[in-house]
């Protein structure tokens, strides 16, 4: 097959991926060809998987068309959204009997190229709007198990197009060469109808969970309904995974590799900002890749941090501070930033508009200042995120020492209880001799076995009366008992600061683990001068 | 009342509402003129709404009703401000919110339903239901809803308005109780639908931002584009509602101290949560137990009419019942006995004579309401002071400076007299700002406002007439120091010239005091830099600087020191003196701690009586443990062996007296319909109201 225009126009909005739409075209074959009976295609995340299936199956079937009235040819599925097999099933059947929902902008191949890696997660944006116009009584198809989907299936592909289709088969349709009976069940004069069928599931492996039973079904769809249908599976985890019982077909396993260096730059040229240099950008690029490479593989998170890092990057330039040229200067400007980005931003801890707002606003405030850039609009912008957290977070006087409490009966050993938390009462002296002893006895067992502390263990599970002894004994003041503290420790629960561990059909005897980090303990406990670290035992 | 807290607690969130509607209505304006984003992400407000969660429901309602509604909220001139670069967006922008809480959303298929329900469910003109087209769609297909938004925007497209596209919110009310892996998926698909149905997404989050960087995967988190909105603190509001409504408002009812006092440990030490503190003061403990109690049980009640006069119907209404209680009271007793001193005619005519007592009784609650109303105002001066300085070591909050105030402590606490010693180290300029700011709260204040005649002129406006007079000496003071000054600089000219020039210049335009005095320092200072060539430190400046003055001047300022002092301490020890002591005070507050009350809250359906007593008895005995330390110990003892009689006759009597207390309460608790007896059980009686009254 000669590359057409489709071919190479897929070509060049996938850099790094000519290989595999080539690939994939050659199982595709001629639109009546029968192709294999699946397909598997796998990769890391931000691979272009979605994007380049999505792409070429639009692009190779039907789209061309000016005017398309012919049920599509492929359904596409999320299986995210798809959770159950029926959902799967009816929008499958909707799909291949409804024509594709068209786009309101442009060609659809051009606005591909544009919006490309977009549909790397499987989200295909640009904000396009499917039609509205065509809004027929919605007729939708009720199928609730695997017969009546194959069923279905048979039936999709037996029935004719609309007859307005033979009127406007006037694309690359049209050079098929007409009757290519496959299949036992005599066909009408359509020359549509053996057509491949496409069923396209993203994210595959989520099937795994809320449909285990249809994955050998799938592979065996062609087979089961004996017609051209192909099943295309997208995923990020490998085959042997998706393996139940023996006997099940093996679909075509496609791997999309790692992009390169040289493949990614590509990609990132596509988002070039309108009337900026390419020059200075592709330098930009080329050094946010140089940073970010080894932490972040991710594509998609390199485009996210050029995004945003581009503007504060030309800046100095737009205000005529720094010589397009300079690029050590330049460098140097930037690198302020690039900590704070690995930091923040990377972690989602401030949002993309947020980054942009502050970053615009306090880099501006600084620039002029100073004209020399160092570290310090980082460093106070770190500082009032750092306070706003600081902030949010609040809890009542008791609620905090609940938490404490918590947090001590989940990382201090229940023996040593009566060591820290024993009233010093006229009894004390008894006391003090024992835990002496005690402690002493684990000075020596810490010394050779210390890799058993519990703050590398992680919270211990303490029952809930335990924990309230503490909760008493740490307090200063008398305190009576009553429903508050128990509904406290309810809504702590369901704050998830305390992580139930005992069933919830289990009213009494009821276990819990603290669930929150020792900083957070720390900063609660200088809120009520408490101090913390005398009562915890075998802590750093 | 519970209208009144609500409008407080909305006028505190107001900025933060109209952020959020801001940001939602602009959410997708906003996106198409931004730099290009390699991808779209979701708009996600975060809504920090502190930790009492229970309260979030009436918060969430209000923003949803707020995000639905076509203006936005509140007009004051700050919204507009706000709003300006959005205005010509949201002009015709709509949107549509529902609430999704953790418990409707215990897996995907529910979350979906949940919100795709009340989507259809919000009845806008226009939208079809494709469930009821007789499709066999399931409830929970999100093509349900795309199919519904389609019908939506073509109504739109119809009704030829703008093509600003109806903006879909999903609030999620409590983001720590969802379960996260449903969430997860719920945002994918969210933000797959993005392209055909623009969502906006505000979560309540109770704790911190960690919550949501701990719940979601960063292929989710990545997707969100998040804006964090801050709701007021949960203390701010308490004390905002307190200042309100105990403060300023006019209702009949004050609470006493000690219910004050549970009811704002019972916030700070356990739940945070307003409106528990709101459903405590209206339910258990205060406002329908007082209500009721103060109108049914208290026949005084009827006095509380705020509008009584001499010719009042009310006081017609009054029996001889009344007046019996009217002298039983304890304050009554204190206000006569007071009176036997002065005048024992009058004192036995108000103990004997219904008539004359009668007569009085408008006058002395006449005096109750002022005393109350001029509390609120001196209570404000007392914050206004305290906010002045900015010694965050003694800073109190509102609340237990009206609690001091109600227990009594609060004229002989430390506070007062440190603020005046603050006061006192002043400054001349600050000083003179000082007193004109004073001049100027009390002029704002209402009840300083001109009066018609002056009959109904009040104490306020006395001592209005005070710190006029003391704020026009002062001025004058000022300036003619500032003359003298003038004139001291002109002699050292070779010092410093052109401060001195300036002080001149300024002089002659005859501008505000404190701005010369500040130039004269500055001379003063310049001088005394020479002249001695080595740094100085405040005090010392600030003696010599008085030193400068002239003497005449000098003690002058130093007497209206002193008188200012003097007033400051005098309006507090007149106004914020503790409400008891003012006759007929049980009328208005309300001291009683129902102990009572609270266990029952806590109780079962059958209340065992002799429980219920045991714990009652318990709780006096602690009570009181404070008080008289002696008498527990004693009673132990006494309860083992018998050992000291003396103590053991208190201790019964103390007995008696519980059980008296304690059978009155259960007889009220039972006339106004909280329990009733039960025959199913011996000694039990039954519970009849639940939750949170």
């Amino acid at each position: 097959m000669a590359t057409s225009p489709q071919q190479q126009q897929l070509h060049g909005a996938f850099p790094g991926r000519v290989k595999q739409i080539d690939q994939i075209l050659g199982f595709m074959g001629k639109p009546l060809a029968p192709t294999p009976p699946s397909l598997l295609i796998n990769g890391n995340s931000s691979l272009g998987k979605t994007a380049v299936i999505k792409a070429t199956l639009s692009a190779m079937l039907g789209q061309s068309e000016p005017e398309r009235r012919r049920p599509s040819r492929y359904a596409f599925l999320d299986c995210v959204e798809c959770h159950t097999p029926r959902l799967i099933f009816e929008h499958a059947i909707y799909q291949l009997r409804n024509p594709p929902p068209t786009q309101e902008k442009g060609p659809t191949l051009s606005s591909i190229g544009a919006g490309k890696k977009e549909a790397a997660e499987g989200t295909l944006t640009g904000f396009r709007k499917r039609k509205r116009v065509t809004h027929s009584p919605l007729e939708w198809n009720k199928c609730d198990n695997v017969n009546e989907f194959i069923e279905w299936c048979r039936k999709i592909c037996d029935t004719q197009d609309d007859e307005t289709d033979n009127t406007s088969s006037s694309g690359n349709q049209s050079s098929q060469s007409p009757g290519h009976h496959h299949y036992q069940r005599p066909s009408t004069s359509s020359k549509h109808q053996n057509e491949t069928r496409y069923l396209v599931l993203d994210r595959a492996e989520r099937l795994r969970d809320t449909a285990p039973t249809l994955i050998p079904v799938l592979m065996r769809l062609q087979e089961l309904t004996g017609r051209n249908i192909c099943v295309i599976l997208i995923t990020t985890i490998v085959w042997e995974k998706f393996r139940s019982k023996t006997g099940g077909y093996e679909p075509i396993v496609l791997n999309f590799p790692q992009y390169t260096k040289a493949e990614t730059v590509a990609i990132l040229r596509k988002d070039l900002p309108e009337d900026e240099d390419l020059d200075m950008f592709m330098r930009f690029v080329d050094l946010v890749y140089d940073v970010f490479q080894r932490n972040c593989k991710d594509l998609n998170e390199i485009r996210h941090l050029v995004a945003l890092l581009f503007p504060l990057y030309i800046k100095p330039v737009k205000e005529g501070k720094i010589q397009k040229h300079e690029g050590l200067k330049l460098h140097r400007h930037i690198q302020a930033y690039f900590v704070e980005a690995m930091d923040k931003l990377y972690l989602r801890e401030i949002s993309s508009t947020e980054w942009s707002d502050r970053t615009l606003s306090a880099a501006s405030g600084s620039l002029i200042s100073s004209g020399h850039i160092s570290g310090a609009p980082g460093s106070d912008r770190t500082l009032i995120t750092a306070l706003d957290v600081q902030n949010t977070f609040d809890l009542p006087y008791y609620t905090k020492f609940l938490l404490i409490a918590s947090f001590l009966a989940s990382y201090n050993p229940p023996r040593l209880d009566m060591r820290y938390f024993a009233k010093v009462s006229n009894q004390g002296g008894k006391m003090t001799k024992r835990s002496k002893i005690a402690a002493a006895k684990k000075h020596g067992h810490d010394n050779m076995g210390s890799k058993l502390r519990q703050q590398l263990l992680g919270p211990k599970p303490f029952p809930i009366e335990r924990m309230l002894a503490i909760f008493y004994s740490i307090l200063d003041e008398e305190v009576e008992e009553n429903v508050n503290v128990h509904t406290q420790i309810a809504s702590l629960v369901s704050l998830r600061m305390l992580q139930r561990v005992t069933p919830m059909d289990k009213l009494d005897s009821i276990k819990c683990k603290c669930n929150v980090s020792y900083e957070t303990i720390k900063s609660l406990a200088k809120s009520t001068k408490f101090e913390i670290d005398k009562y915890l035992y075998d802590f750093s | 009342m519970v209208g009144r807290i609500e409008g407080v607690m909305r006028n505190m969130n107001t900025i933060v509402l109209s952020a959020i509607y801001d940001f939602v209505h602009s959410a997708y304006s906003r996106q198409s003129n931004k730099t290009t984003m390699p991808f779209q992400e979701l708009p996600t407000g975060l809504i920090f709404a502190g930790i009492n969660v229970p309260d979030h429901d009436l918060l969430f309602q209000q923003i949803a009703q707020i995000i639905s509604s076509p203006t936005p909220p509140g007009s004051s001139g700050v919204d507009d401000m706000e709003l300006d670069h959005v205005t010509p967006i949201s002009a015709g922008g709509e949107s549509h919110a529902v609430i999704l809480q953790s418990k409707d959303c215990v897996n995907l298929k529910s979350a979906q339903k949940s919100m795709i329900e009340q989507f259809l469910g919000l009845g806008i003109a226009g939208a079809i239901n494709p469930l009821e087209g007789g499709a066999k769609l399931q409830n929970y297909d999100m093509l349900v809803l795309e199919r519904w938004y389609q019908s939506l925007c073509e109504h739109h497209d119809n009704m030829g308005q703008d093509q600003k596209q109806p903006t879909l919110v999903i609030i999620l009310q409590d983001f720590e109780s969802f379960d996260y892996d449903t969430l997860q998926d719920f945002i994918a698909i969210c933000s797959n639908y993005q392209d055909r149905i623009p969502f906006v997404l505000l979560m309540g989050l109770a704790t911190s931002i960690d919550a949501i960087h701990q719940g979601l995967p960063k292929a989710v988190l990545s997707r969100l584009q998040t804006r964090k909105f801050q709701m007021q603190q949960s203390s701010e509001c308490l004390t905002a509602i307190i200042d309100d409504l105990f403060i300023h408002a006019n209702v009949g009812l004050m609470v006493g101290s000690l219910p004050l006092k549970q009811l704002i440990d019972q916030f700070i030490h356990y739940n945070f949560s307003v409106g528990g503190f709101i459903s405590n003061l209206k339910a258990c403990e205060c406002w329908i137990y007082i209500v009721m109690h103060h109108f049914y049980a208290n026949p005084l009640s009827i006095l509380c009419d705020r509008s009584l006069t001499a010719q009042s119907k009310a006081l017609d209404l009054l029996t001889k019942g009344h007046f019996d209680h009217l002298r039983m009271l304890p304050s009554f007793q204190q206000y006569v006995e007071g009176k036997l001193e002065a005048d024992p005619q009058e004192a036995e005519m108000l103990i004997l004579d219904d008539e004359f007592l009668v007569q009085q009784i408008p006058d002395i609650v006449q005096a109750l309401q002022e005393y109350h109303q001029s509390f609120g105002m001196i209570f404000d001066f007392l914050w206004f002071l305290q906010s002045r300085f900015s010694m965050s070591l003694l800073k109190k909050p509102k609340r237990a400076l009206y609690f001091m105030a109600l227990e009594g402590t609060l004229i002989n606490s430390s506070h007062i007299p440190f603020l005046q010693s603050l006061v006192r180290k002043l400054d001349s300029n600050n000083m003179m700002m000082f007193v004109e700011d004073w001049l100027q709260l009390f002029k704002e204040s209402s009840l300083c406002a001109p009066k018609t005649s002056t009959a109904l002129e009040n104490a306020m406006d006395r001592e209005l007439v005070v710190v006029q007079s003391i704020r026009d000496r002062m001025s004058a003071l000022l300036d003619n120091v500032s003359e003298d000054s003038v004139t001291s600089s002109s002699e050292i000219e070779d010092h410093g010239e052109e401060a001195e020039v300036s002080s001149k210049t300024l002089g002659g335009e005859g501008l505000s005091a404190s701005t010369f005095v500040k130039k004269r320092k500055l001379v003063s200072l310049n001088v005394y830099a020479h002249e001695t060539g080595s740094r100085q430190t405040k005090i010392a400046k600030k003696t010599r600087e008085t030193a400068r003055i002239p003497k005449g001047a000098l003690g002058a300022y130093t007497l209206l020191v002193k008188e200012i002092d003097e007033t400051i301490s005098r309006l507090f020890r007149t106004y914020l003196v503790c409400h008891t002591s003012m006759p007929l005070n049980e009328i208005y507050y309300y001291s009683q701690v129902a102990i009572q009350q609270k266990l029952y809250v806590e109780c079962g359906r059958m209340i065992n009586m002799y429980d219920w007593f045991t714990a009652f008895g318990m709780i006096l005995e602690r009570g009181q443990q404070p008080g008289d330390v002696e008498v527990l110990p004693v009673k132990k003892r006494g309860g083992r062996g018998g050992k000291a009689k003396t103590n053991a006759k208190t201790n019964k009597l103390d007995q008696k007296e519980v059980q008296a207390r304690f059978i009155s309460g259960v007889a009220e608790l039972q006339f106004m319909g909280f329990i009733k007896s039960t025959s199913r059980k011996t000694d039990h009686v039954m519970r009849l109201t639940w939750g949170n009254i």
